[in-house]
Formats: C-alpha cells, sequence, structure tokens
C-alpha cells in the first residue's frame, strides 16, 4: 500500500523536525518535504503534490488561511489538515468555508494528529474533538428569536415604541428624551415588554425586535 | 461677608464717624461760645443797671427805678426778669407783676462780701442764667437778673441739627458711592468665580474678559493663562494616557504573540519529540515516565494559551471585535455559570480602527468584570451595533444595581478607578460612555464611538 504524502508547513523550525520524526515514525506515512511560509508551501504543492497539507495559521508574509485558500483553488485534490495553537471556533469557521479537511491543536499533536491524517486521507474530516464540541454547542444554542407567545400578548403601540428604541441601543434616558416620559415610564414599559413576551435580557429582546421587523430589517 | 457689604459698610462708619464728630464738636465749641458770650452780656446789663440803681435807692426815686428796669426788659428779648433788693432784702423794684416767684429769692443769695454770682437755675419758663449782683459793694442792695439760654440753646440745637441733616446726606450719598465702587470693584472679581466654577466642572473652554490692567486685570490675565495651562496639560495627559495604554496594548499583543509562537511552538516539538520517546522506548519505564512528560507538557500548552488569550486574543488583531468578543462572553458566561448573551448586531461583518476595536473590547471586559464582581445578576447581555455612524457596545445585566452617583463620589478607589478608566478608554476613541444603573434595576453600560474609519461595512441589520 501506498504510503501517506506528507507535506508540513510551519515556520518553526523545531516543530517542523519534530513533526517530521513522529510521522516518519509510522510506516503508513512518508514526509515528502516541508515549508516555511505561505508563499514556500503553494510552491512545494505544486511540485510534490502531496495527499495531506500540515498547514500553521501564523505564517509571515502570506497566512495560513490565505495559502488554504489558494491551495484550494489550484490543488483541490490535497487534504488539508489546519495545525494550529488557535482554539477559537472564529478561525476554525473561516477555515472550514474555504474547504480545510482537518482542523487539529498543536495541543493534541502528539494524539490526534496521525489518526487526523488517516481519516482525512481516507476522505473523511477531522475537527480536533473539543472544538467539534463548542462548534454542536454554538449551533444547537444559536440563538433564536423568542415566538411571540400565543394570543393576548400584544404590545401597545407605546410598548413596541419602547421596544424598538430599547433594541436600537438606546439608554434609557434617551428613549425618555425622544418620547417626552420620564425614565421611570421608560422602565415599566420595559419590565412589562419583557414580561409580556416572556423575554429575558436585552440581547432576546433585540432579537426579538428583529425577528418581527420593528427594526426595519428583513423580517423571518 | 461679601466684599461689596465690606466696602459699603466701611464707607458708612467713616462718613458717621466723621459727621457725628464733628456735629459733637462744633456743638460744644458753640455752646462754650456761646454761655461766655452769654455771661459777658448779662454781667454788662447788671453793671450797668447797678450805676444808675445805687443813686435811684438813695434818692429813693422808685419810679425812675422802675422805669429804668423795664427800659433794660425792653431793650433785651432775652431778659426774663430783672429785681432790685435793698440792703435788708426787701423788694424795691421787679418786673414781676405778681410778686416775686417763690424760691428764687434763695436760688441765687448774694454772701455779704461777694462781688457778683452767675447761676443756672431752672424755672416754669425753662432755663436761666441768673446774676446777682451787688449795688454799691452790698452797702445799698443787690440786682438779680434773669437771662433765658433758650435763643442761646435754639442756636446750638438748630446748628447740630443741620449738622445732622448734613451727615444724613453725605452718609446717603457715601451709601450709594460705595455701593456702585463696590459693584465696579467686584463684578469682575464675581465674574472671575464664575469662570473658575465652571473650569471646576470640565469646561476648559472658559475664558474671562479682561478689563482694565488693574490688579482685578492681571488676576483675570493670570486666570486665563491657567486655564491654557489646565489644557495644555489635559490635552497632555490624554496623549500620554493613550500612549500608555496604547503601549501597554503592544507589549502585551508582543507578549501574547510571544506566548503562541515561540514558547509555544517549542513546546508542541517537546510533546512530539516526548511522544516519539514513548513510541521508543523499550522499558515500560521510561514509556510511562515519557507519557506523564507529555501530559504535563499539553497541560502547560493550555495554561498559556490561556494566558495569551487573557493578555490579549489575537482574533481581536486577526478577526475583529465581533470574534473577540464571542469568545470572551462565551468563555465569561461557562466560567461564571452566567447566561451571557452576545448579540453583535449591527456590526456583524464589520471592522472598526483598531484602538476602537480594542477600547470596546476592554470596556466590554471591564464591565462584565464588574457584573461578576458587584451585580449578582443571572443573566447578561453584550450587544453591538451601529446607528448614525456610530458604533455602540451596550452591556446590561439583570443584578441588583448601584447608584452610579454615589459609586463616582464615595466608592472604593478602585471601583471608582474603574469606571473611570472605561469612561476615558471611551474618550481616547472619541467616544461617550454612559451608565445607567439604579438599585434592584440592573446595569447598563452603553458606549458610543464614531465610527469614520470602519472597514468592510454593511448597513442593515443582518442578524443571522
Amino acid at each position: 500500500m501506498e504510503p501517506i504524502r506528507i507535506l508540513i508547513a510551519d515556520d518553526h523550525a523545531i516543530v517542523r523536525s519534530g513533526l517530521r520524526v513522529l510521522l516518519e515514525s509510522m510506516p503508513d506515512i512518508e514526509v515528502v518535504g516541508d515549508a516555511g511560509t505561505g508563499e514556500e508551501t503553494i510552491h512545494q504543492v505544486a511540485s510534490l503534490r502531496p495527499d495531506v497539507l500540515l498547514l500553521d495559521i501564523a505564517m509571515p508574509g502570506m497566512n495560513g488561511l490565505e495559502a488554504a485558500r489558494q491551495i484550494r483553488e489550484q490543488a483541490p485534490q490535497v487534504r488539508i489538515i489546519v495545525l494550529t495553537m488557535y482554539d477559537d471556533e472564529a478561525y476554525l469557521r473561516q477555515f472550514l468555508e474555504v474547504g480545510v479537511a482537518g482542523y487539529v491543536l498543536k495541543r493534541a499533536a502528539d494524539t490526534e494528529l496521525i489518526d487526523a491524517i488517516r481519516a482525512v486521507h481516507r476522505g473523511e474530516s477531522f475537527i480536533y474533538p473539543s472544538l467539534t464540541g463548542r462548534l454542536i454547542d454554538s449551533y444547537l444554542k444559536r440563538p433564536t428569536a423568542p415566538d411571540a407567545p400565543e394570543g393576548g400578548a400584544e404590545l401597545s403601540a407605546r410598548e413596541t415604541e419602547v421596544l424598538r428604541l430599547v433594541a436600537l441601543g438606546n439608554t434609557s434616558q434617551q428613549i425618555a428624551d425622544q418620547l417626552y416620559i420620564s425614565i421611570n415610564t421608560v422602565e415599566t414599559h420595559r419590565a412589562h415588554i419583557m414580561e409580556k413576551l416572556g423575554l429575558r435580557g436585552r440581547a432576546q429582546l433585540v432579537r426579538y425586535a428583529i425577528a418581527n421587523g420593528l427594526l426595519g430589517g428583513p423580517s423571518d | 461677608m461679601k466684599l461689596r457689604s465690606r466696602i459699603v459698610l466701611a464707607i458708612a462708619a467713616l462718613v458717621l464717624v466723621l459727621g457725628l464728630g464733628g456735629t459733637l464738636h462744633a456743638r460744644l465749641t458753640l455752646s462754650g461760645i456761646s454761655e461766655d458770650e452769654l455771661e459777658r452780656r448779662t454781667l454788662a446789663i447788671s453793671r450797668d443797671l447797678e450805676g444808675h440803681a445805687g443813686e435811684l435807692l438813695l434818692t429813693n426815686d422808685s419810679f425812675e427805678l422802675y422805669s429804668r428796669i423795664n427800659q433794660v426788659m425792653a431793650n433785651n428779648d432775652d431778659i426774663r426778669y430783672v429785681v432790685v433788693f435793698d440792703a435788708d432784702g426787701n423788694v424795691r423794684a421787679s418786673t414781676f407783676s405778681e410778686g416775686l416767684p417763690v424760691g428764687l429769692r434763695e436760688a441765687n443769695d448774694l454772701a455779704p462780701d461777694q462781688q457778683q454770682s452767675l447761676l443756672r437755675i431752672s424755672t416754669s419758663e425753662g432755663e436761666v442764667l441768673d446774676a446777682a449782683y451787688p449795688i454799691l459793694d452790698g452797702r445799698v442792695g443787690t440786682i438779680r437778673l434773669g437771662l433765658s439760654t433758650e435763643r442761646l440753646q435754639g442756636q446750638v440745637g438748630s446748628l447740630t441739627f443741620t449738622l445732622l441733616a448734613l451727615t444724613g446726606g453725605v452718609l446717603l450719598a457715601g451709601l450709594v458711592v460705595g455701593y456702585l465702587l463696590a459693584t465696579i470693584l467686584t463684578r469682575p472679581l464675581s465674574r472671575l468665580a464664575e469662570a473658575a466654577r465652571a473650569v471646576g466642572r470640565g469646561e476648559l473652554s472658559q475664558r474671562v474678559v479682561v478689563s482694565g490692567r488693574d490688579e482685578v486685570g492681571q488676576v483675570a490675565v493670570a486666570f486665563n493663562a491657567m486655564t491654557e495651562q489646565l489644557v495644555a496639560k489635559e490635552e497632555e495627559r490624554s496623549q500620554l494616557l493613550a500612549k500608555v495604554i496604547a503601549a501597554q496594548e503592544e507589549e502585551r499583543k508582543r507578549i501574547a504573540r510571544e506566548l503562541h509562537d515561540e514558547a509555544g511552538q517549542a513546546l508542541t516539538s517537546i510533546l512530539l519529540g516526548l511522544k516519539d520517546l514513548e513510541d521508543s522506548s523499550v522499558t515500560s519505564t521510561h514509556k510511562s515516565k515519557a507519557a506523564d512528560l507529555r501530559g504535563l507538557t499539553a497541560e502547560t500548552l493550555d495554561l498559556m494559551r490561556d494566558m495569551a488569550l487573557e493578555l490579549r486574543p489575537s482574533t481581536l488583531d486577526d478577526l475583529g471585535l465581533v470574534a473577540a468578543l464571542q469568545r470572551y462572553v462565551a468563555d465569561y458566561g461557562r466560567k461564571h455559570a452566567l447566561d451571557a448573551d452576545f448579540h453583535p448586531g449591527g456590526l456583524t461583518n464589520a471592522r472598526l480602527r483598531p484602538q476602537t476595536e480594542t477600547a470596546l473590547y476592554r470596556i466590554a471586559q471591564e464591565a462584565l468584570t464588574n457584573v461578576v464582581r458587584h451585580s449578582g445578576a443571572r443573566s447578561v447581555s453584550v450587544l453591538l451595533d451601529r446607528r448614525d455612524g456610530h458604533a455602540i457596545l451596550v452591556v446590561e445585566d439583570d443584578g441588583k444595581g448601584f447608584d452610579v452617583e454615589q459609586v463616582r463620589r464615595s466608592g472604593t478607589p478602585a471601583r471608582k478607578l474603574g469606571l473611570l478608566g472605561m469612561e476615558e478608554r471611551a474618550a481616547l476613541v472619541g467616544g461617550v460612555l454612559t451608565i445607567e444603573s439604579r438599585p434592584g434595576l440592573g446595569t447598563a453600560v452603553f458606549v458610543e464611538v464614531p465610527m469614520d474609519g470602519a472597514r468592510d461595512g454593511t448597513d442593515s441589520h443582518p442578524d443571522r
């Protein structure tokens, strides 16, 4: 069986050599080359045609994201695994949008990297488990605007106006000034709105306002 | 006491002392002079009468004696009475038609060898200067003459009245002049005081109009110069603060990167080396030791990542405020078991100026730290939005709230500085920070920052 041909892209020589030592101890894996910058990586991918690319995010010059984007265009058959220090969901999302096959944290390079390489080579995706958990979490807890309770929870015109102004990020004082009412009245209206709609916290209130088209944006 | 009142009072006191003193002096002097004059006249009349009376008494010419004393009376308005006694003390002539008033004779009795006697006596017709004058050394008889002091007193009284009226007039004029003078003197001072109060409130654009080159004018010039310097100092202070904050952020960024890039990479390579060591070890002791060290290394990497995140998340620079806050709020909610809700609203796809993003991130961080420390809230919302070319950050909790003014005035130094720090950070990027909180009603921190220099913005509210 052909070994999996790997290209290592990382701007730190010690990491490259560490990876090389680890990977070459695997019989089914062959390290065909390495690169220290984004540009070099693109060049090496073109000339070496690796099966899997291990790609660091932070590199001098062209960063990992840009390199991944170009490689996805020029050599879509190359499976890319991002190997990084960053565990932010935001980075992960960006790379998933570009179309990388795996995302592994360096702190788990010793335990999960080999599995990840084999998985993406088989055509599967591999995302560092604790990040997967966070991703699912944030998908499930994705904030949705609570629906207005069935019947009888109609807001008065004044309450709707207060809700709109709160959702626009006004202070109670600003709302009071705009509507020519006292700040206490604003607070009372707000309390009524929250109670009627069963909302908790300003963020929910904003989402409700958006979902119900109170801010002039698209209503869903 | 106000300066104006003091000036007016001083002038009034001066006028009063001068006026009253002058009046008193004039009165004393005048009455002294007039009294001498009166006494001289009394004696002169007595002496004149004596010349004739002696002879008339000796010739026993009562008719002529009467006509004499009546003539004396007629010639002098002030004379109230004339009485001529003989040596035995009998009345020989008198202007009293109904007899001598009781007690008059004894009121001014002349001793046998006395030359003359002048005495003031009170009568039913007012005070009288009574003269007893011996006729021919007392051998023939005595003349008694009474001169009213009324006219004299009247003169002194009218002079006193005139002087007092004059004093009153001058006093009135003095008060008016003093009031005007005090007003002229104190008006620039009042303006200065008002300006100083305004500057104290922080209205550093305040200047006073310099009127004249007198001492007050000089104070005004000095005041304006001081305010200029204050403005310059304030400007310097704010520049310095901006610089310190920028330097701090830069330093944090550098250390965070260093942790990631240098230490992190080294630890990663140690991790890999240990894995290799573990795999190639032949004895189980070596294998398990390498495994322990590997675990330790992974933990150290986690620790370092947290440190770097705490210092300054790389997402803030690479991906922007929304990504950084998203992460921070999520971690924060997990760590403190709080319902922490983040809604990036109209800023979802926008990048602001780096300083603005940093400022908003740090303010949100501080506000959220305060929520945990002071509010006892169960849920907290972090919102970003845009409105009228401004980026808006709102951090609102449902905690117990606090009296903002009271904390600002007399809170603990740490708490006060916390609020001040948030305000300063907002001000340094041209923003305004407002805190709305009342006991029992939660706390909301609003920041409004102008968005000039924002990149890649959208104007609608793309919520999803």
